[in-house]
């Protein structure tokens, strides 16, 4: 199995740009994307994940399951879940992707 | 005069009749505000309504039997007051397409799948869930592509062959019961069970099943998928809660649908079709709430059917102005879109945050019904693939959608924000999103059962966010370390493989040996003997006919003539 023929083309970027093109209404949120929040978006969610799981000491969660009575279970069920399903995504890839024109019918009528 | 106004009228009418209307105006600005208004009248005849039961009742006598073609209960009320909001929806985001065909089908086909709704036997339930299938499929056509074609001739396939199968069960189950009423049927009805379940299953994406949905929604016109993923499968969805609630073979199947689109929307690189794999997932939800099939089973998937119609339609929205703006919606071509549009972008985070279920947003108060359903029976294993796919639902829906198209890399793409109608008709579904995340006693109160589940406690808001944020934090580690699987521009292969390719290339090989074989035979036996070997390689060696096309219309073709003969059947029957 082979993955895409194509190498994955860099887009160029269509228009330098230029600040009078951004959106009014954008301006305000442009650290957003910062090199300084692109770097601390993860430690202050990381950081808020823990307080998450020390709210379990805190506050009594109704469960279903004995399972999950244990401390942080959400937080390392979906870590670990959130992990598994992106890095699957590897082999999947290598099993199922193909280039963009694999399917010939972009040109021509069945 | 008055009794005639206080009497019981299908909001579905409204609709349908406005869709005759405006397939006969000219006027682009008179069309649009009949799409905006017949909306506004169904709904209307939806609030008069102030008692449950059966109206409109036909009788026709080769049936043998009345039909009903409006039956106003618990279960239909709040699948027809969502269809009369996306309906509104729809027409305010195609405000500014001058389109009379598409319009024309568009409400139509809206009109249909409310009609479904409320059809209260087999028979009124077989004719619009057909003509669902044949209206909605111009909404692709339209594109106007040989890809958009091709794919809307694979869909009309199989959603003809669904009410196929439909009519089919309908008419077994007649011959068993005498009645064409459409109450609970469950597998217990043999094989007339197994037939309609099919015919449901196709329109709800069952696995394997599935295909057209990712096939073709992707495919389809900027205002098109949007209409699209509001009616066909959640009509899908109605008719498995009314006919199979309590099946709990659905509980198993629910739950590979809830899992397995996970996978694939990772590494997908369209992100219109990342949400019809997400559109699959959803349905999945709502399927293990109907094979539960408690109270609370069945107002789960209810209340998350009614949510999926406004998040889902709101990122098809979204991603549909990012395509009317930048022409496409690849990941790999996109990202840093919130400078340019940044309302949109706004409003998308909402729709993905609702999908999410994040507190105080939809999903996190309907999706919690058929998690709390599920937990009640005890199965554990599927409430952890729940769980397990809610992790995923944030992966596509809620981080990879707004991510790659606003956010991201800076695509450097400069265009101008979406059209006002396409930001209202956004911002309408967003606030709808938000009231029912916070106002979940007025959505509880339309469910077909009375609820008094509190999705509201410290415990299960503490238990979301701990999974949400989890998972967020997963997704940022994975990205610096770069472990995330980048954006490619690629095909991504599913079960509709087996048909396009090897299915393909069979029916091209039957047809080139059954084409020679006639010309043969019709060529008389002069040299009968004597060409023998030669025939054996003709057939063998259908070298110039395999590029030679057989129609998937054919096939189309096929289905139409079965479908004839079945109605035939009926009227034997009758």
């Amino acid at each position: 199995m082979s993955t895409a023929k194509k190498p994955a083309k860099k887009t160029p970027a269509r228009k330098p740009a230029h600040d009078e093109d951004i959106h009014p209404l954008a301006r305000p949120f442009l650290w957003l994307v910062s090199d300084g929040a692109r770097k601390g978006f993860m430690y202050v969610v990381g950081f808020a994940a823990l307080l998450s799981i020390g709210a379990d000491f805190l506050v009594h969660r109704h469960s279903h399951f004995h399972f999950e009575e244990f401390k942080g279970f959400f937080a390392f069920f979906g870590f670990a879940a959130f992990a598994f399903v992106v890095l699957m995504g590897w082999p999947l890839r290598r099993l199922t992707g193909r280039s963009e024109d694999y399917y010939p019918e972009s040109t021509e009528d069945d | 005069m008055t009794e005639l106004l206080a009497a019981p009228i299908n909001p579905a009418w409204a609709i349908l009749l406005a869709g005759l209307i405006i397939a006969a105006l000219p006027w682009h600005n008179v069309r649009k505000a009949v799409m905006l208004l017949a909306p506004a009248v169904a709904l209307m005849f939806w609030l008069k309504m102030s008692a449950f039961g059966s109206f409109d009742q036909l009788s026709i006598d080769t049936l043998g039997a009345g039909l009903t073609t409006f039956r106003f209960d618990g279960l239909s009320r709040i699948w027809g007051l969502i269809f009369i909001i996306a309906t509104f929806l729809n027409a305010l985001y195609a405000l500014h397409e001058r389109d009379r065909l598409q319009d024309t089908m568009s409400v139509l086909y809206g009109g249909a799948a409310m009609a479904a709704v409320f059809a209260g036997d087999l028979i009124t339930l077989f004719i619009f869930w057909e003509i669902t299938a044949i209206t909605s499929v111009f909404l692709i056509f339209r594109t106007g592509t040989a890809e958009a074609r091709n794919a809307g001739m694979r869909y009309l396939v199989m959603h003809i062959g669904s009410g196929v199968l439909l009519l089919a069960g309908a008419i077994l189950l007649h011959a068993q019961t005498g009645s064409w009423a459409f109450e609970h049927i469950g597998l217990e009805a043999g094989l007339a069970g197994w037939l309609i379940l099919f015919g449901f299953g196709i329109k709800a994406a069952f696995p394997l099943l599935h295909s057209w949905l990712q096939d073709a929604y992707p495919k389809a016109t900027i205002s098109g998928a949007v209409v699209l993923s509001a009616f066909t499968t959640k009509m899908a969805i109605y008719a498995l809660a009314r006919g199979y609630a309590g099946t709990e073979m659905l509980i198993y199947v629910g739950a590979i649908m809830a899992l397995f689109p996970v996978f694939f929307a990772v590494i997908e690189n369209d992100l219109r079709r990342v949400l019809s794999f997400s559109i699959n997932n959803q349905l999945g939800f709502m399927v293990v709430g109907i094979g539960v099939g408690t109270t609370m089973g069945i107002n789960g998937a209810a209340a998350h059917a009614f949510a999926d119609v406004l998040f889902k339609g709101l990122l098809f929205m979204s991603m549909g102005a990012v395509l009317l703006r930048t022409g496409t919606t690849k990941a790999s071509e996109l990202g840093g879109l919130f400078r340019s549009m940044p309302i949109t972008a706004f409003f998308c985070l909402i729709g993905a945050g609702s999908i999410s279920a994040f507190p105080f947003l939809s999903a996190f108060v309907t999706k919690a019904l058929i998690l709390a359903a599920v937990a009640d029976e005890g199965h554990w294993i599927i409430w952890l693939i729940l769980v397990f796919a809610s992790a995923g639902v944030l992966e596509h829906a809620g981080i990879k959608i707004p991510y790659f198209s606003f956010f991201a890399h800076d695509s450097g793409r400069r265009v101008k924000e979406a059209p006002w109608n396409m930001l209202l008709a956004m911002g309408i579904a967003a606030f709808l999103c938000v009231f029912i995340g916070v106002n979940h006693r007025w959505l509880y109160a339309l469910l077909p059962y009375a609820s008094d589940y509190e999705p509201y406690t410290l415990g299960h808001i503490v238990g979301q966010m701990q999974l949400l944020l989890a998972a967020i934090f997963a997704f940022a580690l994975l990205m610096r370390i770069g472990w995330y699987p980048s954006e490619k521009r690629m095909t991504i292969l599913d079960i509709d493989w087996f048909w396009r390719k090897p299915g393909k290339a069979l029916v091209h090989w039957l047809y080139a040996i059954t084409a020679r074989l006639w010309a043969y035979t019709m060529g008389g036996t002069r040299k009968a003997l004597g060409n023998f070997s030669s025939l054996l390689s003709v057939m063998l060696s259908p070298d110039g006919n395999v590029s030679r096309t057989v129609p998937t219309g054919a096939l189309a073709a096929w289905a139409v003539a079965l479908l004839t003969l079945a109605l035939l059947g009926v009227y034997m029957a009758g």
